[in-house]
This record gives C-alpha cells, sequence and structure tokens, in this order.
C-alpha cells in the first residue's frame, strides 16, 4: 500500500502554493505541520482528487491516480474542518447519507454505522440533529463518517479541535488502530495531538518540506538547543528580542522561560532540557 | 451626547459596510435595471391607439386654451382626413370630458347615493351600509372648490397604479435583510459582534434604521425615475392644478394639486417600504440560514397572501384582506378613491385606518425586532415535533436519491414550500366563465360548433346553404318594410337576431379559403385560444410563469446552496458518488420540483379554461387556428399544448442548469 507525490506543483495564478513536493506514504499516521498558507490545505486537496495540479502527479499502487476514476475516491476518508454540516440531518441520517455517497451496500453500512457510533461514543446521540452537537459531538461525527468503508487513505483536518482530553485520547487511540491498514494524514497546529502517534511529521513552508522524520528524530535534531532558565521580569523585553521563547512562567517576579537558541546566555544560569514537538515547530518558524 | 455621538458612528460603519458590499451594489443595479425593463413594457404595451408622442404633442398643443378652444381641435381632428387623428381625437376627448364633467360626476356620484338612502332597499337605516353612504354623501358634498383643468393625465395615472415601485422595493427589502442580518449569523462575525460594547441592542438599532433608510433611498430614486420618465413621455401639465383633473383620481377626496399628490404617492410608497421592512426584519432576526430565512418569510407572507387572495373586503373577515401586506400593492386604491370598511359596524375611512396599523404594526415588530437582535433569538428550538416527524420518515437506506429527496423535502423544509403553493392556488381558485366581446363572437360560435370537423367541401356546401339562408332572411326583411305591416325598429329588432349572424359568411368564408390553403379542420377555439396566450391567456401565464419561476429559483437555492455555503462541497465531492451521480440524483430531484410546480401552477388554469370552453378538438390540427398557421398540419392541438409545456419545462431545467454553475 503506497501512496506517491511526484514533483507535485499547484499554483494559483502566479502564486506557487505547492511547489515539486514529493513524498511517499505507506501505511500509518503522519502529521502535517506548518504556518498559515504553507500549502497543507492544498496537499489535502490534492490528494482527495478536488484539485487538477499544474505539474506532477500522485499515484496510487504505483499508478495515476487519474487512472482509477472514481474508484479512487472509494479508498478516501475525509474530515473536515468545518462543522456546520447538514445540521438538519441526525448523526444517524448524516452517517447513512455518506454511507450512500460512499457506495457502500446496506448491510456493511448498518454494521459500520452501529460499530463507528460506539467507538466515537456517540450512540445515545445518534437521534440527534447535527445542528445541536456541541462541538466535539461534532467532531466525532465527522471522525466516523470519515472512518466509514474502512478507507485506506485517510485525510483529517484539525480533527482534535473542540475535543476534551478524554475524547483527544480516545480519538488518538482509534486512530493508531485504524494506521494498521491505513495511511491516515492529519493537519494540525498542536503538535502534542500527533507526536505521540505519528509515524512521520512533515513540517512545511511555502509548498516545500522543511523537514520531516518520526518526531523523535526531529526532536533529536535540535537537541541541545533548547534550554529554560529564571530571569527578572523587568529582563523580559531584553530577552524575547534576542531569542526564539517558546514558553513563559511567572512566579512572582521572576519569569521562567524556555529558549531556543545555538547561543545560550552566558551571564545567567541555564539548563539544557529536552525539546518536544513544539520546539521543533518554533524552531523552524518561530 | 456621547451616546448619540456612538450611534452615529456605529450607524456611519453599518452604513458604510452595507452599502459597499459587492452584492448589494449589484442587486440596486439590477433592480433599477428591471424597473427601466418594466416601465417600457409597461409602456409600450397598454394597446392605446396613439404614441406617447402623440399624446404629448396634442396636450402640448392645447396648452393654456379655454374648453371651447379644445374641444374645437379635438372637432378638427375628428373631421380631419388622417385616421390616426381621428383615433387620437376620438380616444383624448373622453378623456377630456371627464375632466370638463368633473363637477357634473361628482353630482351624479352623490345623486346615486342619496336615491340609495331613499329607496328604502336598505334594511337597517343606522346600519353600516346607511351610515357609510351617509359619510360617502358628506365627504363629496364638503370638498371645495377645485383647480380643475384639462391636461395630460396619462403620465400621472400609470404613475399611480404601476406596482413595479412596491414589488422592486419589497425585494430589494428581502435581500437587503439577508445581507445585513442572516449572512452576518450565516458566516459567524455575528458573535464577533455581539462581544463588542455596542454590538447588541445599539447595533440592532442601527441595522434596522440601515435597511429602512437603503429602502427608502431606492424607493425615492425609482420613483423620481419613474416621474422623470413619465412626464419626459406623456407631460405631466401644469403640476399645479387638481389632482382630480386626472380622470383616474376623479374620486379622490383631498383638495390636493399634482405636485402634492406625487409627494403623498412617494410617502406611501415609504410607508409601504417601512412596513415590509419591519417585518423582514423581525423574522430575520431569528434565522440562522438563507433558507431558514426563504421558509419563514413564505409562511408570512405565503399566509398574508392566502388571506389576500381568499378574502375580499366586504367579508365578515375582511380585515384580514384590508390591513394585508400585500394591501401595498393597492397605493392607488388609497388615495384613487373614497372607501370605508366595516369595522364592528363602523364605516372607518380605509387610509387613515391602513396608516394607523401599518405604523403600529411596523413599529412593533421593528422594536421586538431590535429586542430580539440584542438578545440573540434563534428560532432553532430543541427537538421538536417536526424532529420527530423527521425520524419517522428517515429510512436505513444506501440510495443517493432517497437521501437527497430526504434532504430537500424533510431536511431544508422544501415540502412547505409546495404545501404553501397548494394552499394559495386552493385559496385563490376563482371559476373562469366563458366570455364574448360581441355578438360576433356568440354566433361565430355557434357556427364552428356547427361545423366542427367538416371538410372543405362541407364547408363549402354549408356556406353555400348559409348564404341562400342569408338571401330568403334579407329578402323577407325587404319585402315586410316594403308592406310596412310593423314600425322598422320593431322588423329592425325582429330581422337583426335573424340576419346578424349571416354578417359572419365573408368571414367564414375566407377562413374556409385559409383551412384550404393550410389544412385543418373547423371547431370552436375560444378556450384552446386562452392556454396558449391569447389576450387574456397572455396575462394567465405570464402570472403562472413568474411564479413558477420565483419558487423554482427558491427550489435550486434549497437543491445546491447547501453545499456551496460551507465545505460540505470537499467532503462530498471526496466521496464515491459525491460528483457526477450526485448532480444527476439532484438534477432528477429538480426535474421532479419543476413537474410539481407546472403541476400546481397550471392545473387549475387548465382545468378552469376546459371547463369553461370544453375540450371539442383537443386532436384536430393546431393550423387549423390561424395564428398557429406556420405549425405543420400532423400536429394536434394536444400535441401543441404539450409541446408547450415541454419547452416551459425545459426553460426552467435550462435555468437549473445555468444555477449549478452560479451557486
Amino acid at each position: 500500500m503506497e501512496l506517491k507525490i511526484d514533483k507535485l506543483v499547484v499554483s494559483y495564478g502566479k502564486k506557487t502554493v505547492l511547489d515539486n513536493f514529493d513524498y511517499v506514504f505507506t501505511p500509518g499516521i503522519y502529521g502535517l505541520l506548518g504556518p498559515n498558507g504553507a500549502g497543507k490545505t492544498t496537499l489535502m486537496k490534492a490528494i482527495t482528487d478536488n484539485l487538477i495540479p499544474k505539474s506532477g502527479e500522485i499515484y496510487w499502487e504505483n499508478s495515476c491516480i487519474h487512472s482509477f476514476g472514481s474508484e479512487y475516491r472509494k479508498i478516501i476518508g475525509f474530515m473536515p474542518q468545518q462543522q456546520n454540516i447538514y445540521p438538519y440531518f441526525t448523526v444517524e441520517n448524516f452517517l447513512w447519507y455518506m454511507a450512500s455517497l460512499k457506495g457502500l451496500k446496506k448491510e456493511q453500512a448498518e454494521k459500520e454505522i452501529d460499530k463507528l457510533l460506539d467507538a466515537v461514543h456517540l450512540s445515545n446521540e445518534r437521534y440527534k440533529k447535527m445542528g445541536r452537537l456541541s462541538g466535539g459531538m461534532k467532531q466525532r461525527a465527522l471522525l466516523a463518517q470519515a472512518l466509514l468503508g474502512s478507507p485506506q487513505i485517510i485525510i483529517l483536518d484539525e480533527p482534535t479541535v473542540g475535543l476534551d482530553p478524554k475524547e483527544r485520547i480516545r480519538m488518538r487511540n482509534l486512530l493508531s488502530k485504524a494506521a494498521r491498514n491505513s495511511i491516515i494524514l492529519i493537519t494540525t497546529h498542536i503538535a502534542s495531538d500527533v507526536q505521540f502517534i505519528a509515524k512521520d511529521i512533515i513540517i512545511m513552508n511555502q509548498g516545500k518540506i522543511t523537514d520531516h522524520g518520526a518526531p523523535e528524530k526531529l526532536c533529536n535534531n535540535i537537541n541541545g538547543l533548547v534550554y529554560e532558565m529564571e530571569i527578572h521580569e523587568n529582563c523580559m523585553e531584553l530577552y524575547s528580542s534576542r531569542y526564539k521563547i517558546s514558553n513563559i512562567y511567572r512566579e512572582a517576579e521572576l519569569m521562567k522561560i524556555r529558549i531556543i537558541t545555538d547561543n545560550p546566555p552566558k551571564e545567567i544560569a541555564v539548563n539544557a532540557v529536552k525539546p518536544d514537538l513544539e520546539d521543533v515547530y518554533l524552531y523552524y518558524f518561530g | 451626547m456621547k451616546r448619540m455621538r456612538n450611534y452615529l458612528r456605529l450607524f456611519r460603519h453599518e452604513f458604510r459596510r452595507t452599502i459597499s458590499d459587492e452584492g448589494v451594489k449589484r442587486f440596486i443595479i439590477c433592480i433599477v435595471i428591471m424597473q427601466c425593463i418594466a416601465l417600457f413594457y409597461w409602456l409600450n404595451t397598454k394597446g392605446f391607439l396613439y404614441t406617447t408622442n402623440d399624446y404629448k404633442l396634442f396636450f402640448d398643443s392645447i396648452e393654456k386654451n379655454n374648453s371651447e378652444d379644445i374641444n374645437e381641435k379635438l372637432d378638427q381632428m375628428l373631421t380631419n382626413d388622417n385616421i390616426r387623428n381621428q383615433l387620437i381625437s376620438f380616444e383624448i376627448r373622453k378623456e377630456v370630458e371627464n375632466t370638463q364633467n368633473y363637477e357634473w360626476n361628482i353630482q351624479q356620484k352623490i345623486e346615486t347615493c342619496k336615491q340609495m338612502l331613499q329607496s328604502g332597499l336598505l334594511v337597517d337605516e343606522d346600519g353600516y351600509f346607511a351610515q357609510n353612504i351617509r359619510q360617502y354623501i358628506r365627504k363629496y358634498e364638503d370638498m371645495p372648490p377645485l383647480d380643475i383643468e384639462v391636461g395630460p393625465s396619462k403620465g400621472i395615472e400609470l404613475l399611480g397604479r404601476f406596482w413595479g415601485i412596491d414589488i422592486s422595493g419589497f425585494l430589494f427589502s428581502v435581500f437587503l435583510v439577508f445581507m445585513v442580518i442572516v449572512k452576518e449569523r450565516e458566516n459567524g462575525s455575528f458573535w464577533l459582534t455581539r462581544t463588542g460594547k455596542l454590538g447588541r441592542r445599539q447595533l440592532g438599532i442601527c441595522k434596522y434604521i440601515v435597511c429602512n433608510i437603503l429602502n427608502s433611498l431606492l424607493i425615492l430614486v425609482m420613483e423620481c425615475m419613474d416621474v422623470l420618465l413619465l412626464a419626459k413621455k406623456y407631460g405631466l401639465g401644469r403640476i399645479t392644478r387638481a389632482i382630480q383633473s386626472v380622470s383616474d383620481y376623479q374620486g379622490c377626496v383631498f383638495p390636493i394639486s399634482i405636485r402634492s399628490f406625487l409627494i403623498v404617492l412617494l410617502a406611501l410608497h415609504l410607508l409601504a417600504g417601512y412596513i415590509y421592512t419591519s417585518v423582514l426584519f423581525c423574522i430575520a432576526v431569528g434565522c440562522e440560514s438563507l433558507v431558514a430565512y426563504i421558509n419563514r418569510c413564505l409562511v408570512v407572507f405565503g399566509t398574508e397572501m392566502v388571506f389576500f387572495e381568499s378574502f375580499s373586503s366586504n367579508h365578515s373577515l375582511g380585515f384580514l384582506h384590508d390591513f394585508n401586506i400585500w394591501s401595498i400593492c393597492d397605493v392607488y386604491e388609497w388615495i384613487g378613491g373614497y372607501r370605508n370598511i366595516n369595522f364592528f359596524g363602523l364605516p372607518i375611512w380605509y387610509l387613515p385606518a391602513y396608516i394607523f396599523v401599518g405604523l403600529i404594526v411596523s413599529a412593533f415588530t421593528g422594536v421586538y425586532g431590535i429586542w430580539l437582535y440584542g438578545r440573540n433569538f434563534s428560532f432553532v428550538q430543541t427537538d421538536s415535533f417536526f424532529c420527530g416527524l423527521c425520524r419517522l420518515f428517515s429510512k436505513k437506506s444506501v440510495s443517493v436519491l432517497w437521501h437527497e429527496f430526504y434532504r430537500i423535502m424533510v431536511g431544508e423544509k422544501l415540502v412547505f414550500l409546495f404545501l404553501f403553493y397548494l394552499v394559495f392556488q386552493i385559496a385563490s381558485f376563482k371559476p373562469m366563465e366563458e366570455g364574448f366581446y360581441s355578438i360576433e363572437d356568440i354566433y361565430w360560435k355557434q357556427y364552428m360548433i356547427e361545423m366542427e370537423g367538416y371538410s372543405i367541401e362541407q364547408q363549402r356546401e354549408f356556406l353555400a346553404k348559409e348564404r341562400k339562408d342569408y338571401e330568403t332572411a334579407t329578402r323577407e326583411y325587404q319585402e315586410a318594410l316594403e308592406r310596412s305591416l310593423e314600425s322598422t325598429e320593431m322588423l329592425q329588432m325582429k330581422y337583426i337576431g335573424e340576419t346578424g349572424k349571416y354578417a359572419l359568411l365573408d368571414r367564414l368564408t375566407q377562413y374556409t379559403d385559409y383551412l384550404e390553403e393550410h389544412g385543418g379542420v373547423p371547431f370552436y377555439d375560444g378556450g384552446y385560444r386562452i392556454l396558449l396566450g391569447d389576450s387574456i391567456g397572455q396575462k394567465y401565464n405570464q402570472y403562472i410563469f413568474v411564479w413558477n419561476n420565483v419558487l423554482f429559483i427558491i427550489c435550486i437555492i434549497y437543491l445546491f446552496r447547501r453545499d456551496c455555503q460551507t465545505e460540505t462541497e470537499m467532503l462530498v465531492h471526496t466521496t464515491l458518488y459525491g460528483r457526477k451521480k450526485l448532480i444527476r440524483r439532484r438534477m432528477l430531484i429538480g426535474m421532479g420540483e419543476i413537474l410539481l410546480l407546472m403541476l400546481l401552477g397550471y392545473t387549475p388554469f387548465f382545468y378552469n379554461v376546459f371547463c369553461a370552453y370544453g375540450t371539442q378538438g383537443l386532436f384536430y390540427p393546431i393550423c387549423s387556428m390561424e395564428m398557429f398557421y406556420w405549425v405543420p398540419e400532423y400536429i394536434s392541438v394536444i400535441e401543441y399544448i404539450i409541446l408547450i409545456m415541454m419547452c416551459r419545462f425545459l426553460i426552467l431545467m435550462a435555468e437549473m442548469c445555468c444555477f449549478i454553475k452560479r451557486l
């Protein structure tokens, strides 16, 4: 099972949004990180065949995705970020509607809908209208529809927005299970969501891959560049202008700050700490 | 003072934001163009015997002439060899005489009323009718002397009767309120503005004022445009003369000049605008989406329309007709005459009563709307009865067609639109009666029924026999005249019935020649002429077409807009059947909707015509009707009707195809 993106170029007018994007996805979870306008959504659109690239191709199992016709969409599950979807449908209606659009057989749909409603903890809300659900519930309903039909490529746009910590962990576990037989691509701004489950993190900027690799590898790349120290609040302005600050914690008049730098301050005691994915993000885009 | 400044600043921003919206700008341009087209159409299809230029030239030529001079000029034109001058003279004479006889006309009205009172026909002498007549007499007797003068009046008549301003204003208001209130909710900025210090009640007030001011400005522009256009086309004459100088306004009880009348007319249009904008504002503040907004508008204005069409002023529930939002279409009725309404047996003057009720309703809806806006009211309720119904009709299916159908009909509640149309058609159904313009039409019908299905030879034989009968009748008439057994009038009356129908023999012969040349057989086609758009039929067809179009555009919005409104499009497009198949299914549903709308729209019309005129000759060639000489002989009437209906169907289909891309 392989999804290969080969020298993909996408432009809107004169602006190139994806610039010679190359990558090979195999089963597992991938996290897509990058600032606004990095080209994450465009990449998703291209993979879901909602956009025609200027050049380059996307291959599924070594065949161009366009050669599959509509059958290609049978293997895709997509979860949009927008929550205001069919507010008048009940959760169950919504899933049946999506099952019909995905071309599932009735028996298969019935079995999967029940299973997925249980998995996302929405069995008791199945007769509630989508418009009346809380943000987290809507998010779970959207995840359920994305998993409907056991797709081989699952694309999730900000899946954890609005979820409480318990549901966030449940979702992560659910995705980890599904990743055994699927390629799961998650775009998110919350680095911690993908840090523990992603096989690979792709860091994008201006339509190109800035860096990629397993989370540990990315963190190791900046090992020895992250420090914590305590400063007086009066010095805060000075340090802000000199260093990338990833966290500030106030204790009375003292400020405990976390900085990313290859040239730590000499005048004050600093502690080198283990970097996390947020530090990596800040290292590239801070 | 500070508060006032805040309000002004807020108002200025809101006004600028609304007016700079591309959609609002385009809508205004579109409405103004439509208004021009409507006015042009109105001016050119009234069937006058003269052009607007002829009319204006005549009145320019008689300016400052006295009555005798005017009549003399009209007589000269009548005796003129130029047939066009004769026609102008004939038509304008009626108008001029009407103005010259104003005093006499009013006196006649008063006399008739007095005779009605004295005749003892009224059962209750203190009842509503008696009181109404007394008030009517008093009103006209108390009229001060008026400055009546002959002058061009067609332009002013048209201005009063032209309903384009109110309809355009109403449509603009519907759109404007959507842009100002509902769109904000749809795109989520409503929650943002609410968090501001002045973002609740204060902002609601500003939005309400912006809607009213913009709508009033549009009405003002349109009225000015109409006045200028009509003044240029027909001329207004001396605008300080009394409005009663205009034939249509002789019943007006205000002693005002034409200039004041134009101001009053504008004020009434503005009042109408204020009423419907307030009601729309009140509806919109609780709507989360365009679809919900359209639904609520349909319920409110549809119900009003049903009341307006179902009850007449004389009905015991006549107030539902009189104090109705659709009465705004009757601005002419408000000032064109004097009318009292029956208020529990008391005659109340309609105009001030409507203004009073209108102001109360608009003030109430305006204030209530602002209050609701401040409180973030939403019509969306917790799981309701309708939700239960939804569950009842939902089923576990993987059919895309079923789900789309369910989504649109039940989810988007489009079913209510069709129910509304059904109720409206039932409420406004009036049986049609067969109409004849002249005695000739009746004779023609008799002939056609007699000759139905005749071949050319049979027709010639029949005509020869008729001609022979006609000659016999004429001879008998001449002999009777010579014998002078009865008076000439008696003889004329006796023989006119006998000979009258023979006057059509030439026409019949021409018709037979026509049939010989083009093919076809004779049959009575009165009903089909109406169905296929002749005179009265054209009005009906246009009416149904406009209704079907408006409702269908709403249907298309329900059918296709939801996906474009949200990110749903991408979600749906990423599924196996979310592209071609889904569009095909939606188009199928769209076709069903068109069929349903056509069925609901045309059935009463067809039923009425067939009941009144019969269905004879339905399978005869359509080219038998002279107006369809160009249609091949093998196409029958029924086939042609089906063809026309299919064309109408295809027009709506094409409309849908255009909209799919746009939406």
